[in-house]
């Protein structure tokens, strides 16, 4: 026999007996099997869990934190982490506030996408230069932003309510815009993942760096371009939150940036870097809406909302983990 | 713990270990008889390493039982291993870069002094000693960061002497070492058997075997094929049991290949680590470059493919100049470069063959959009020319064994259309039936024109497949060898630097 | 030239790396160079830094973070993240003041510390347990955390009047009994680390974990010690800071994760692992106790201040990783 010929033969025994099993226990199947276990908790209690409203309900918050938790997670999978989600998010809805009352909706969505962007390429450039994680890096960018934003609209709230509300609306009167921003995001940030240079490379990338360098890939100008994308996404989350609740609120920082990268860890963005698809993060950031949700219509009292959170995070990451392990 | 009568020291009963798709290890008996050497060989992926590191106890069989010293063990932990006697010195050097060399050596046994707190003037004084019975001329003080490759070789291997050795485990110790380093540790090993120390000897390089081994175990496939003692086999014997299959020796015919055109590399230079190097190459021609570990020889090419800064030097083809400012300029000026320790520098370990495969050529093309089905073609293509041996191209590059993962490089190499390849220690860690195809395919690569760099401290092969051979030593080519003067024995005289 | 100085030339130039690595002291010279520097700027633009009762400030508020922060930093020197430490201190805070309040200060003492214990082995059991990165563990941990000090406070704060201060009084009437705590700890975790075997080992894993496994090091036990010894430490600090203001609050311990995070890293301390030493630790506490001072006595537009933190910290990582290699 041939070596190939061989080794398959070797790899067919002992391959179909455990594989097709641990295929099928994955990790998206762990989060869809936490998520049905909710469903059915919380419509027992409640049986207006699976009414369309609120499940539309449910997938409108989920695209707010969908959106920035796919930017997020692009720079996860270049092997990077990104600590100013919070802050470009709430500054871009301050900048959103101060701009729309004089000067119209339009000006208002562009500047925040702007600055989402401009916040992104600063950033991108800071990280690929400076000799130091980007864990530390991006948290100290966060602060600098925060305290801009700060200085923008000096800790006041600002109402728009009426300016613009277009993600408040639904398409035919049933599917909310937001939603299909969601999906927008989603679909090309799959296409691109899987059909595009740029995505195969952000994926080597953060496979190993050093090696995509010596491989021909312009390291740093993917990392500042995924940074860059990443804060225009931040923004365009912005904007959809805002226009659903019309008011830009104080101050919402650390605890979204933390829970948008639980969100993508939860979906199989490793954090390392080189691994992650659309499909889990998506799964991810819907766990987290859902459990948040649920919880609400159980009537589960606030305070004990993060130690249920946390604690299913807790046993999603050992389910797989363990899953993992077996293979 | 007493070593039993018959002077049985370890012996393993059916060991089996199974990876998804791999049988790694298939009802394994081995035995290891006091004072004796046993070498263990066999193709990359024949389960050596598999073995060893069941022994060592970093991972845990499937079933079967290992017996050290007549009492059985259904598993081990490192500590625990230890704790027996058995110490591993292990392909891959696994030291703490930012502590010393003292802490590194006693590591899982760091010195105290009177009052009970940790003495790193101890771990200094008795690494010293240990230093001075093994002739290692390296200071315990200083960071192992600040070591060169060699040297932290030399500090994995004197850690395995840092505690009372019963059983001594030695994989691949001498891939990364110069001849001085290689003898000094033989010595060591005779004078550990004269003090019934059990050896475990694993090696690519059959020399050795002959040189140091009692008797030798062919594994294959994860199966054991044989064990003989060594005085009653020879090494044709010992290649047919570990690939199964008669193989012919590889000449090069080196007059055939060289045709017009030629790569002027002039001047280059980096200050403290390489002196106005100057060669050329025409196409059609393997250039090597030899010398010692630590000659500069992998800091000259990393200048010359625009990795590291220089201070001075330029690069010709045909008169035009190519210098590369930067790896991506090389590239695209059609220079590949195949670097030394591929997994941390050119493989992508946890994405799938045909991504290794089609990076450079894909980054090369404009276009924003994949075709994957073209790519995965293409790729398919070259993975059955270079007779990649997995289940299909989307298996992921870290199950591969050693041979195949080069192969991948080499591929990507190809699929890119290099013109001009640099090959830093090509062979490595590769066993003999996969170093054949590689030498076919260097070959082939020289008969379509193209231009081949060649690093190398196997000197027969450099001997037999290059053209010219430039020497290096302390950063200066010392001297380029052509043709006729190519020869193991001029190489090693000019790496070391001999006066006869 | 004989074979022996050939190689040699290599080794020299190694040599001369060596003394480079010395250099690593660099950071603790520039943190020493900027307390200074600051120190004047601020006095000069207000006397009253140089006051008494400024310093006294100081030394109490560098007290609290600087007792987290060395536990943070015994964590994040063995390579691992710990996200608990805002949470634990803010549950401990909790349950001291209540323990104090309803059993007595003595016995809350006790009773917390044993507490901070339990809380530490919980960490390291799962970091060590669950096969995910410990950033996410611990993530879901401060989860879990948080929402407990919700739940046992109830939203509220708890009061501490009439219950002896431990740590309000001044020994000889000089020294704040705060900062004697801060002061023990330092000298006894700098000779924790430097001088003993679990210091080394420490170092050890953090810098290549698989040569410390196969050294034969129980690698998982000195984790869960780790963890447990921070906890312990944030424990400390809660007590600490809740006998200086009199109440506790379920959010009173957040806001010093940042700081604790940004304070080691500036001191040197490497997200990576196996880096950092306890002078720039300590070096560290001091630069972010003198910013926040100044920022106050200088009467910095309150807005500023996330500004100004976070551009210092860009700067310090931003110097400190010149030459150095990344992560």
């Amino acid at each position: 026999m041939s070596n190939k010929e061989q080794y398959a033969s070797v790899a067919n025994t002992s391959m179909t007996r455990t594989s097709k099993l641990s295929r099928f226990f994955n990790q998206k199947t762990v989060l869809v099997l936490i998520m049905i276990v909710v469903a059915i908790f919380v419509t027992i209690i409640n049986q207006n869990f699976l009414s369309l409203k609120n499940l539309f309900n449910i997938v409108s918050a989920v695209s707010v934190i969908g959106i920035a938790t796919i930017g997020a997670s692009m720079v996860l999978i270049t092997g990077e982490f990104d600590l100013t989600l919070g802050a470009v998010f709430s500054v871009t809805a301050w900048l959103m506030a101060l701009l729309t009352p004089t000067y119209g909706a339009t000006v208002g969505i562009s500047a925040a996408l702007v600055a989402g962007l401009v916040f992104g390429i600063v950033t991108g450039l800071v990280v690929t230069n400076v000799k130091a994680n980007s864990f530390i890096i991006t948290l100290a960018l966060g602060s600098v932003y925060t305290g801009i934003g700060l200085l923008l609209n000096r800790g006041a709230y600002s109402s728009m309510s009426g300016f613009f509300t277009i993600f408040k609306e639904k398409i035919f009167g049933i599917i909310p815009y937001s939603i299909i921003a969601l999906l927008v995001v989603l679909i090309a940030a799959a296409l691109v993942f899987k059909y595009t240079k740029f995505g195969r490379a952000i994926f080597l990338t953060g496979s190993n760096q050093h090696a995509a360098y010596l491989s021909g890939i312009k390291v740093k100008f993917y990392k500042v371009t995924v940074f860059a994308i990443a804060g225009v996404l931040y923004g365009l989350s912005s904007i959809v939150l805002v226009s659903q609740i019309s008011v830009a609120m104080n101050y919402i920082g650390a605890s979204y940036t933390l829970a948008a990268i639980a969100a993508a860890v939860l979906g199989g963005v490793v954090l390392g870097g080189g691994k992650g698809d659309v499909l889990g993060i998506f799964l991810g950031v819907l766990l987290f809406g859902l459990v948040s949700n649920a919880m609400i219509l159980m009537n589960i009292k606030p305070y004990w909302r993060g130690i249920v959170i946390g604690v299913i995070i807790l046993i999603a990451l050992s389910v797989s983990g363990y899953l993992e392990s077996k293979e | 713990m007493e070593i039993p009568d018959n002077n049985l020291v370890l012996q393993t009963k059916k060991i089996t270990k199974n990876y998804p798709g791999v049988k790694a290890l298939d009802n394994v008996d081995f035995d290891l008889y006091r004072g004796e050497v046993h070498c263990l060989v066999g193709k990359n992926g024949a389960g050596k390493s598999t073995l060893i590191e069941i022994l060592a106890g970093s991972i845990k069989p499937d079933s079967g039982i290992v017996e050290i010293l007549g009492e059985e063990y259904m598993q081990l932990n490192p500590t625990k291993s230890i704790a027996l006697g058995i110490e591993t010195i292990h392909q891959e050097n696994f030291l703490a870069e930012d502590l010393t060399v003292a802490e590194n050596i006693f590591l899982g046994n760091l010195k105290r002094n009177k009052a009970g707190f940790f003495s790193i003037s101890r771990c200094i004084k008795e690494a010293s000693e240990i230093f001075a019975s093994l002739q290692v001329n390296i200071d315990p003080s200083v960071l192992v960061n600040t070591l060169t490759p060699v040297e932290k070789k030399v500090i994995s291997i004197a850690k395995a002497f840092s505690e009372e050795v019963k059983i001594l485990i030695l994989d691949e110790p001498t891939a990364a070492l110069d001849e001085e380093v290689e003898n000094k540790l033989f010595k060591t090993v005779k004078k550990l058997l004269a003090k019934d120390v059990s050896v475990i000897y694993i090696s690519h390089n059959l020399e050795e075997i002959f040189l140091l081994g009692d008797r030798v175990t062919v594994l294959r496939d994860g199966r054991k094929v044989s064990t003989r003692y060594v005085k009653e086999v020879d090494e044709r014997k010992l290649i047919n049991d570990m690939i199964g299959e008669e193989k012919n020796e590889i000449t090069r015919d080196k007059k055939a290949g060289t045709k017009d055109g030629k790569l002027e590399a002039i001047n280059f230079s980096r200050r403290g680590v390489v002196k106005d190097v100057s060669f050329s190459v025409h196409r059609g021609e393997i250039f090597g470059i030899g010398g010692l570990v630590g000659s500069g020889r992998t800091e000259l090419v990393s200048l010359i493919f625009g990795v590291d800064k220089k201070d001075n030097g330029r690069l010709l083809l045909d008169g035009k100049d190519i210098t590369p400012k930067n790896p991506v300029d090389a590239i695209n000026k059609g220079i590949g470069f195949l670097a030394e320790d591929r997994k941390s520098n050119s493989l992508m370990l946890y994405r799938p063959i045909y991504e290794n495969i089609s990076v450079v050529d894909l980054i090369k093309r404009s276009g924003a959009f994949l075709k994957l089905k073209n790519e995965k073609k293409s790729v398919q293509d070259i993975s059955d020319k270079l007779n990649i041996v997995a289940p299909s191209i989307n298996q992921l590059v870290i199950r591969l064994s050693g041979g195949n993962q080069q192969k991948v490089v080499f591929g990507k190499w190809l699929l890119a259309n290099s013109d001009i390849l640099i090959l830093d220690e090509p062979t490595v860690g590769i066993d003999v039936g996969a170093k054949e195809e590689i030498y076919f395919l260097i070959d082939d690569l020289t008969k379509q024109g193209k231009i081949i760099i060649m690093i190398s401290s196997d000197t027969p092969e450099l001997a037999a497949l290059c053209d010219k051979v430039g020497i290096m030593r302390a950063g200066k080519m010392v001297k380029i060898l052509e043709l006729d003067e190519v020869t193991e024995e001029n190489i090693l005289k000019y790496s070391i630097g001999s006066q006869s | 030239m004989d074979n022996k100085s050939q190689n040699n030339v290599a080794v020299d130039i190694n040599k001369g790396r060596s003394r480079a690595a010395a250099l690593f002291r660099k950071q603790e010279v520039f943190l020493a160079i900027f307390i200074v520097v600051l120190g004047a700027v601020v006095a000069i633009v207000n006397p009253l830094f140089l006051s008494i009762q400024n310093f006294f400030n100081i030394v109490l508020a560098v007290s609290i973070t600087g007792i987290s922060t060395i536990g943070l930093s015994l964590v994040l020197i063995s390579g691992e993240f710990d996200l608990t430490l805002g949470a634990l201190m803010s549950v401990q805070a909790i349950l001291f003041a209540t323990f104090a309040t309803k059993i007595g200060t003595g016995i809350a003492i006790v009773l917390v510390l044993l507490l901070g214990i339990v809380f530490g082995l919980i960490n390291g059991l799962l970091v060590t347990r669950i096969k995910a990165h410990s950033f996410i563990i611990t993530l879901a941990l401060l989860s879990v955390y948080s929402g407990i000090a919700l739940v046992i406070s109830n939203g509220e704060w708890v009061s501490m009047k009439g219950i002896f201060p431990v740590f309000k009084g001044k020994l000889f009437e000089v020294i704040p009994n705060p900062a004697i705590v801060f002061v023990i700890v330092v000298i006894v975790f700098a000779i924790v680390l430097r001088y003993t075997k679990f210091g080394r080992i420490l170092y050890a894993i953090g810098g290549n974990v698989q040569s410390a496994y196969l050294s034969g090091l129980k690698v998982k036990n000195y984790k869960i010690l780790t963890f447990t010894l921070a906890a312990i430490l944030y424990t400390i600090a809660a007590i600490v800071l809740v006998s200086m203001i009199g109440t506790a609050l379920p959010t009173s311990g957040d806001v010093y994760m940042l700081e604790a995070f940004a304070a080691a890293v500036v001191g040197g301390v490497l997200l990576g692992g196996g880096k950092g030493s306890m002078l720039g630790i300590f070096l560290g506490i001091i630069v972010f106790g003198l910013i926040n001072n100044a920022l106050v006595i200088m009467n910095v537009d309150p807005f500023w201040r996330d500004v100004v933190v976070g551009s210092i910290i860009l700067a310090a990582v931003a110097i400190s990783g010149y030459g150095a290699s990344r992560k």
